[in-house]
């Protein structure tokens, strides 16, 4: 039983050596300048928006000393545009609401923070730039 | 005859029953040293491909070895032993600041199957010093891991597995105390690495390259061992 017992432990000795290192190397990091930003859309200009057959959003965006990651566009929560260009344009077509009614039309801009950590590194953190405007549905009801 | 022709035929010979008066069971552990020369130079390639400034803290460094073994004596001053081997050891780099850290590892396990062969030195008042030759196959991992982890929940782990076959061989001393039933002393002696060369097995990719070496790594696990051993016997004659 003894033996046994010596030859079990011996065993079980196996399981518990396996190589670790928990050591870690902080660096604070200064960040860099914030990126500057200007962003253009053409409903900016539009009198009170109203979409009755289809409406062309174009935009444009300036920015200096960061990288553009996304630009998204939300009616009434729903997302309906995706894109990662400077500048760029789509139709929002009265089709995307069931309702007629004043909506919600936000655009979000996601952009690097130029931050030099490791998640500015790896992209992993962003700026966000909002606009919105307040659009209203009107489709002609088809005869 | 080639070099793992011979090696095939110790081993085979190492194995053949023998008259014994003494049969048992020893564990040894200790510690072992590692050379692994182009292993050092490829953790710190990972460093550098690094886009942080990675910081390396360990280079395979000495680490745990644990053997286990069956013994069989013929007459006072011949052994033979068979058993099996463990060893581990890694590289480890960090890098850390104030939106989360990242990890380049590389763990080594190495697994050996072998027999040795044992010869009185010198016997005196129970204590014994034997010299020994062991030939081993031995089964190597290296896996290479890279971790980010930001406080952005952004989590990256990309891994790759390499392993080798390969011979050792090694020499050495034992020094033991003799008890009844038990013994118990120092085991210790130099392995050479005959030549292992690593291949990629696995590659997992998540979210960027990994970093292959550029050419098939050298295992070089050569170094030194140094153990407390302990033998239990199954069979014992006085000496």
């Amino acid at each position: 039983m003894k033996k046994a017992t010596v030859v079990l432990l011996a065993m079980m000795m196996l399981g518990s050596c396996y190589y670790s290192s928990n050591e870690t190397h902080f660096v604070q990091v200064e960040p860099g300048p914030e990126p500057q930003i200007s962003v253009s859309v053409n409903l900016d200009t539009l009198p009170p928006i109203t979409i009755t057959d289809s409406l062309e959003v174009a935009y444009e965006i300036t920015l200096d000393g960061g990288d553009l990651y996304q630009v998204d566009f939300f009616l009434d929560g729903y997302y309906i545009f995706k894109s990662d260009s400077l500048a760029n344009s789509f139709y929002i077509n009265p089709t995307y609401i069931q309702q007629n009614g004043e909506y919600d039309l936000d655009m979000k801009v996601y952009y690097s923070t130029n931050s030099g950590t490791l998640a500015n590194k790896f992209d992993a953190e962003a700026f966000e730039e909002v606009k919105n405007w307040l659009v209203t549905i009107n489709r002609e009801e088809e005869q | 005859m080639n070099l793992r022709t011979l090696i095939a035929l110790l081993l085979l010979g190492a194995s053949l029953p023998v008259l014994s008066q003494q049969r048992g069971f020893s564990v040894t552990g200790g510690i072992s040293t590692f050379e692994a020369g182009e292993l050092k130079q490829y953790q710190d390639m990972l460093l550098e491909a690094a886009p942080v400034d990675v910081k390396g803290f360990t280079y395979f460094p000495p680490h745990t070895n644990i053997r286990l073994r069956l013994f069989q004596r013929h007459r006072e001053k011949w052994k033979f032993t068979a058993g099996y081997s463990y060893t581990s050891t890694g590289a480890h780099g960090n890098y850390t600041d104030q939106s989360g850290y990242m990890d380049i590892n590389q763990y080594l396990t190495s697994y050996q199957l072998g027999a040795a062969a044992y010869y009185r030195l010198f016997y005196w008042n129970f204590i014994e010093a034997m010299g020994y030759a062991n030939l081993a196959i031995t089964y190597t991992d290296n896996e290479v891991n890279r971790v980010v982890s930001t406080n952005t929940y952004y989590y990256e782990e990309n891994t790759l597995q390499m392993r080798a076959f390969h011979p050792v061989a090694e020499a050495g001393v034992e020094l033991l105390y003799h008890l009844n039933n038990y013994s118990f002393g120092l085991e210790g002696g130099y392995q050479y690495d005959v030549g292992g060369t690593f291949k990629v097995r696995d590659n997992t990719r998540f979210n960027s390259d990994p970093v292959e070496p550029q050419s098939d790594l050298k295992s070089n696990i050569s170094g030194f061992r140094l153990g407390v051993k302990f033998v239990l016997l199954f069979k014992s004659d006085i000496l």
